[in-house]
């Protein structure tokens, strides 16, 4: 008697994934037509001079518009929408004349908001399941679960930080002080190979922390008065991630040997360029 | 068609313009010829029997359109290169590519069973909106394809085209408004020519003012978008369509 090779309901068990990848196959196309759609069509919004929702009165045309934009900043991944999001919500912020600019204000809030939490939840659930001991950063796998998610997280919060300063960013906001202290601590941990985000999140925390100083430091510059306590936390914040990012530099190098950039890069922005 | 349609993408801003010259009558014999094969299916033929009907009128334009969105497709059309493109075709094809009335109908039909304006596929949506996207900057006086590029080499290299009238009001505005503003800075910079015991007004806004009631290219843009974008992402980013791969 012949040996049964597959056990029973494995032909049907074969064909319902092969219509479930088929489907899922064809959800993916249409999602990324979808996306390229959105991306575009978004960046437009930089292009409308926004003097004219005042002058007809429609501003809550304006709010929908930035609603449905900051929902499409949540919803979508692509780096290409993200930047449009971002931009559009930049130009409302800087450009629209009181309560448009109102408006935009919200829509960053809102948006840094909403990212920061994402963000705070993937990482508190990145940490619970991390291994012991923990794994290099380039073996760990940002495609999946949370870490994708913080992967996603901290691209969203680069595309704002690239434009826009979160919120408060005096500091005395809670969730700009997280945000912070989140992306010091991914850095800090990564430098202590003791990480739990692979090294595009890595990469992607030192980008949007160095940003984040930035972007205090011009509001601490442009405010005029501060108090020298609010310099000094400003200032050991900076230096702790300095220190973080030279060690994160040299490992970087460690990691990547065949590297020709890497070296010059590390040199170029590590070496003051008047010694004097 | 596709050697003259790949020198859109041509280095040379002269060899850009000529193969420009010469889409139209390309796009027409197309037309012509798929007339008299009398084949219909694909979006190209569709486009060239709406076109038959009555060119020069909307059918036309939005036959003019989805050509362009094909050409481009078939160009393998990345953001450079649309933008390459509608820079190229921007002087023939100026009132089609900025009738942004007709492009927002476009992207916004829905229903599979109408004549005139049937829904697009979510490729040719892409490439419609890749191809506003430029159009608008166009029409903003963006130069689209950068002076390095656009020359190639030579005298050409450094050439810009001159400003239009339009543009040029819209500089002489903002020369008017940095008058304005200068004004009121040398005002304030001299207190010593006021009166004493007067005191001086603060500034609490002293940007430019704007000029938009002088960009008269971009009011029908503004106009339009106000009215149409948010149905547009509305209707390009609703959840019966589906969420994207990686929503969180």
């Amino acid at each position: 008697m012949k040996p049964k090779l597959n056990p029973p309901g494995t032909k049907r068990l074969k064909v319902k994934c092969d219509i479930l990848l088929s489907t899922s196959a064809f959800k993916f196309k249409l999602r990324r037509y979808i996306e390229a759609v959105a991306g575009p069509l978004i960046e437009t919004i930089r292009n409308i001079k926004l003097e004219h929702y005042s002058l007809k009165r429609r501003e809550s045309d304006f709010e929908d518009l930035m609603n449905c934009v900051v929902e499409i900043f949540l919803r979508h991944s692509s780096r290409r929408v993200l930047d449009a999001c971002a931009g559009a919500v930049h130009y409302a912020a800087t450009e629209g004349f009181e309560k448009l600019g109102d408006i935009g204000d919200v829509c960053r809030k809102s948006a840094f908001l909403q990212v920061t939490q994402k963000v705070q939840t993937a990482l508190g659930g990145a940490r619970a399941e991390a291994p012991e001991p923990p794994l290099a950063l380039t073996d760990i796998n940002e495609d999946e679960g949370h870490q994708f998610q913080i992967r996603v997280g901290l691209t969203r919060l680069n595309a704002l930080v690239s434009l826009l300063p979160a919120p408060s960013a005096d500091g005395t906001s809670p969730e700009t002080h997280d945000v912070n202290k989140d992306l010091t601590a991914i850095i800090g941990d990564a430098a202590n190979a003791t990480s739990c985000v692979g090294v595009r999140s890595v990469a992607l925390a030192a980008r949007a922390s160095s940003l984040v100083l930035v972007h205090r430091m011009i509001a601490l510059v442009d405010r005029g008065k501060f108090r020298l306590a609010e310099v000094d936390e400003l200032v050991s914040v900076r230096d702790a991630f300095l220190s973080n990012a030279v060690t994160l530099a040299r490992d970087a190098v460690d990691l990547y040997p065949q590297s020709r950039i890497l070296p010059k890069v590390r040199r170029c922005r590590l070496t003051p360029s008047n010694p004097r | 068609m596709e050697p003259v349609v790949s020198l859109l993408l041509d280095g040379e801003e002269q060899i850009r313009t000529a193969a420009a010259a010469v889409i139209p009558s390309l796009m027409t014999s197309n037309m012509d010829a798929t007339e008299t094969d009398g084949a219909v299916g694909s979006n190209v033929r569709t486009t060239a029997n709406t076109a038959s009907v009555a060119d020069g009128v909307k059918g036309g334009s939005y036959a003019t359109l989805l050509s362009i969105v094909h050409i481009i497709k078939g160009l393998k059309g990345s953001r450079a290169r649309t933008a390459s493109t509608v820079d190229a075709l921007w002087d023939i094809y100026h009132s089609v590519l900025s009738d942004w009335n007709l492009i927002c109908t476009m992207l916004l039909s829905e229903d599979p069973d109408a004549d005139r304006n049937p829904p697009l596929k979510s490729e040719d949506a892409a490439g419609l909106t890749n191809l506003l996207c430029c159009s608008v900057r166009r029409a903003l006086g963006e130069h689209l394809v950068r002076a390095e590029f656009s020359g190639g080499h030579g005298v050409h290299a450094s050439s810009q085209r001159p400003p239009t009238k339009a543009q040029r009001d819209a500089q002489e505005h903002a020369r008017e408004s940095f008058t304005q503003v200068g004004r009121c800075r040398l005002t304030l910079s001299k207190p010593t020519l006021k009166a004493p015991g007067i005191e001086r007004l603060k500034l609490t806004r002293d940007d430019p003012l704007s000029n938009f009631a002088f960009k008269f290219n971009l009011r029908p843009c503004t106009q339009v978008a106000m009215k149409q974008l948010p149905l547009v992402l509305r209707r390009w980013s609703s959840d019966e369509v589906g969420r994207c791969r990686l929503t969180l």
